[in-house]
């Protein structure tokens, strides 16, 4: 090693150092969800990182060695769970070489423990059905009400890390939870006039917001959790949304839409692009902002009929 | 590493990773249930809180020589008289916290390790001639060449485990048509901050190829100068490890290994050329003792969102079987672009290696060394196209280069199964052989625990 390269190794210590001891709490969130209620619960005690971005895919996430720095980091590492993250969040906690935030250990938190689980399999579970979640459905952040259970999961487990700032994080998210109730006041009020409208979807992501609001899920276009769409099944899905008038088809802005496309194009239904997690699209910075801008897409679509 | 040092290190890491935090988490106050909460939502459960600081406490037992202030070395006095005793107590603690619930309902499989098998099966045609037994020649070194029929190129098993509060392990065992082996048994620290330490049967860390199990191969088999210069089953062998992650603001990682280091690179045996009239044999004069040293660094730095560049060299040093010492060098340089919003549809891949092998001692030459660069494209959800290009004999030998291209085309219809179809050319500068043309098909599946994709 050269005096120029020990150089940098003692320059970027000095500087990456004070950065990461301001905060009481360093928190790193998989999902951008999760990182705006560590992000408005902890304020200014808590610094907060997301691995996955609002318009990237959940599930294929990279086990990328720049977030096991993040994760090598932190005191708290906040998962959605239910297997969601499967596939990669393993591997950064282990590459990550920080055991306070191994599986088991207060650092390590799964909010699906705060909800109970949709779409949870029964009898034969094996991989034919394709990518299975064999705990229930992962997408449950999308019912705002399974959100503030999320809030309080959270704060709660800041609160135990961090016991000088318990109040402050009770005080907290009792504020997110409160505009998060008004928000559910709204949407409830929006989508009202829709209650039982049939609708088609890509994946099974938002089956808790349609069972939050009343909307009916009629099928997915994909034939199996993961499995790009065969074209068997699309013409009974086709045939179906044709005899139930399905008005739309929610497809999460990560997948192709080549498929979704042609699906529209041969039923009555307009294909509605939707962002999954907070930041997904413009104008998507918060939780409720997140399911506004959903409530507003499905409403709009379902009024112009 | 001796154990006692490994005892002062995982007891160290034990200090540091279950400090007093945990201790004032006993006590801390959950915020109250928000008052406008209006559904029956179940109030945040703790149940994952578990009691670390009784294990710390046992810890610092095991840390001797280490009194920070009175109060700790009169405790670890204490602890130390009463050593056996605080043992059972520990591991009483570690039972009811991780497994209590399970065994009470009888549950035991549930302790039992994950466990997941592959298996490779290989048909096609190479233009590449059987050796033949009656020559009077030495055959060619084995060097894991693809055969001409329908072959089953390897069945896996693999078991994970946490081993206890401070250890995971993993077995790796393969069966080809030749045995069955170990490919991996290894223990893996989890408990030390910065720092995992390994022990056992694994591989060595020379750049990126030679760490890949046979089913995650981009090719069907290993590149030729690795086949050729590091041997058909790579460098694993017998070792302890110690990697840190150092506290950059991007990924690096420093490794230190110590192998037995039974390994191609640092074989001394000389066989006799019957063709000829003077005995060239030379023994092989490695002893029991000898061991190979490795040293590695790997970085990796996001260039975007989406793509990003990792860039690692390897040093490796040992006796070799001539008596002296020998040296193998390695450097590699990937580039990966995902985009960020299509993970699932598309991807592509540029990996370059190369490894150079100093062998003082050697009559038939002193530096080998071999290269290759491959490409991979995902073009669609289930496609791959792939290209590589390798080269052994840099710097050139006595025997000439050999240069060998592949292009493969792989139907991937999930995480679980793959379909390949791959072509290769090999051709050597020298000797007046023919071109050799091979096609070949491969199909792999994977059953069982879902794996972590490394990256």
């Amino acid at each position: 090693m050269t005096h120029r390269s020990i150089a940098i190794l003692v320059l970027s210590l000095a500087l990456s150092g004070p950065a990461v001891a301001r905060a009481d709490l360093r928190v790193v969130t998989t999902t951008t969800d999760l990182g705006d209620f560590a992000r408005r619960i902890g304020g200014a005690n808590v610094q907060v990182d997301t691995i996955c971005q609002g318009n990237q895919d959940p599930h294929t996430v990279q086990a990328r060695p720049s977030y096991m720095v993040k994760v090598s980091r932190a005191d708290l590492v906040i998962a959605v769970g239910l297997e969601l993250e499967v596939a990669w969040l393993p591997a950064l906690i282990q590459g990550a070489r920080n055991p306070s935030v191994n599986p088991g250990r207060p650092g390590y938190l799964e909010a699906a423990d705060a909800v109970t689980p949709i779409d949870v399999p029964t009898g034969r579970v094996d991989r034919s059905q394709g990518d299975l979640h064999p705990f229930g459905n992962p997408h449950y952040w999308l019912d705002p009400e399974n959100a503030k259970r999320v809030v309080r999961l959270i704060a709660a487990r800041m609160a135990e890390l961090d016991p000088d700032n318990t109040a402050r994080y009770a005080a907290n998210a009792r504020r997110v939870n409160s505009s998060i109730h008004r928000g559910i006041q709204r949407w409830r009020a929006a989508l009202a006039p829709f209650r039982g409208t049939k609708v088609a979807s890509y994946h099974a992501t938002f089956n808790y917001f349609l069972r939050r609001f009343g909307l009916v899920g009629v099928g997915y276009l994909e034939p199996r959790p993961g499995i790009p769409p065969s074209p068997s099944h699309l013409a009974g899905l086709i045939r179906r949304m044709r005899a139930d008038h399905v008005p739309v088809i929610l497809h999460e802005r990560y997948y192709d839409r080549t498929t979704s496309d042609m699906v529209a194009r041969r039923t009555s239904a307009r294909l509605l692009v939707l962002p999954t997690s907070v930041g997904g699209t413009d104008g998507t910075g918060s939780y409720e902002r997140l399911i506004d801008h959903i409530v507003n897409t499905v409403v709009s679509a379902l009024g112009n009929r | 590493m001796s154990r006692r040092a490994i005892t002062l290190a995982v007891s160290l890491g034990l200090m540091i990773g279950s400090g007093p935090r945990s201790v004032r988490a006993q006590d801390a106050g959950v915020p109250a249930q928000d008052e406008v909460a209006d559904d029956a939502g179940a109030p945040p459960s703790d149940a994952e809180e578990t009691d670390t600081s009784a294990v710390a406490t046992d810890g610092d037992a095991e840390a001797p020589g280490e009194p920070e202030d009175d109060l700790e070395a009169e405790l670890a006095a204490e602890l130390a008289a009463n050593a056996g005793a605080n043992d059972d107590a520990a591991g009483a603690q570690t039972s009811t916290s991780t497994g209590g619930t399970a065994s009470s309902r009888g549950l035991s499989n549930l302790m039992n390790p994950a466990i997941s098998a592959t298996g490779l099966f290989l048909a096609g045609w190479t233009r590449r001639a059987e050796p033949d037994p009656l020559a009077l020649e030495p055959a060619p070194p084995e060097q894991g060449d693809l055969r001409t029929g329908l072959h089953v190129q390897e069945v896996e098993l693999r078991l994970s485990s946490i081993v206890d509060a401070y250890f995971r392990a993993d077995l790796t065992l393969t069966a080809t048509e030749e045995g069955i082996e170990f490919e991996e048994a290894l223990i893996t620290t989890l408990e030390i901050p910065r720092v995992s330490l390994r022990a056992g049967q694994m591989y060595a860390n020379l750049g990126r190829h030679n760490l890949l199990h046979t089913h995650a191969f981009p090719f069907l088999t290993a590149p030729l100068p690795w086949r050729a210069l590091l041997g058909p089953e790579g460098l694993k062998d017998v070792g302890v490890s110690a990697d840190v992650l150092l506290p950059l603001p991007f990924f690096a990682e420093i490794n230190a290994q110590v192998f037995r280091g039974e390994w191609a690179p640092f074989a001394g045996e000389v066989l006799d050329d019957p063709t000829t009239p003077i005995d060239e044999t030379i023994p092989d004069r490695r002893r029991d003792g000898d061991l190979a040293y490795l040293g590695h660094l790997k970085t990796l730095f996001d260039l975007s969102d989406s793509t990003t560049v990792e860039l690692g060299g390897t040093y490796v040093g040992g006796r070799n079987g001539f008596g002296r010492w020998g040296n193998v060098v390695g450097g590699d340089l990937t580039l990966k672009w995902r985009p960020i919003d299509a993970e699932r549809y598309r991807a592509f891949e540029w990996t370059t290696e190369y490894v150079w092998i100093d062998r003082p001692g050697d009559p038939l030459g002193r530096h080998r060394g071999g290269a290759y660069t491959a490409l991979r494209y995902q073009f669609l959800q289930r496609w791959w196209a792939e290209l590589l290009g390798s080269v052994l004999g840099v710097p050139a030998t006595t025997e000439g280069r050999t240069w060998r291209g592949e292009a493969l085309i792989a139907f991937v219809p999930s995480e679980f199964s793959a379909l390949r179809l791959q072509y290769a050319l090999e051709a050597a500068e020298e000797g007046g052989t023919r071109a050799i043309h091979e096609v070949f098909v491969q199909a792999i599946f994977s059953v069982g625990s879902h794996p972590t994709h490394a990256y």
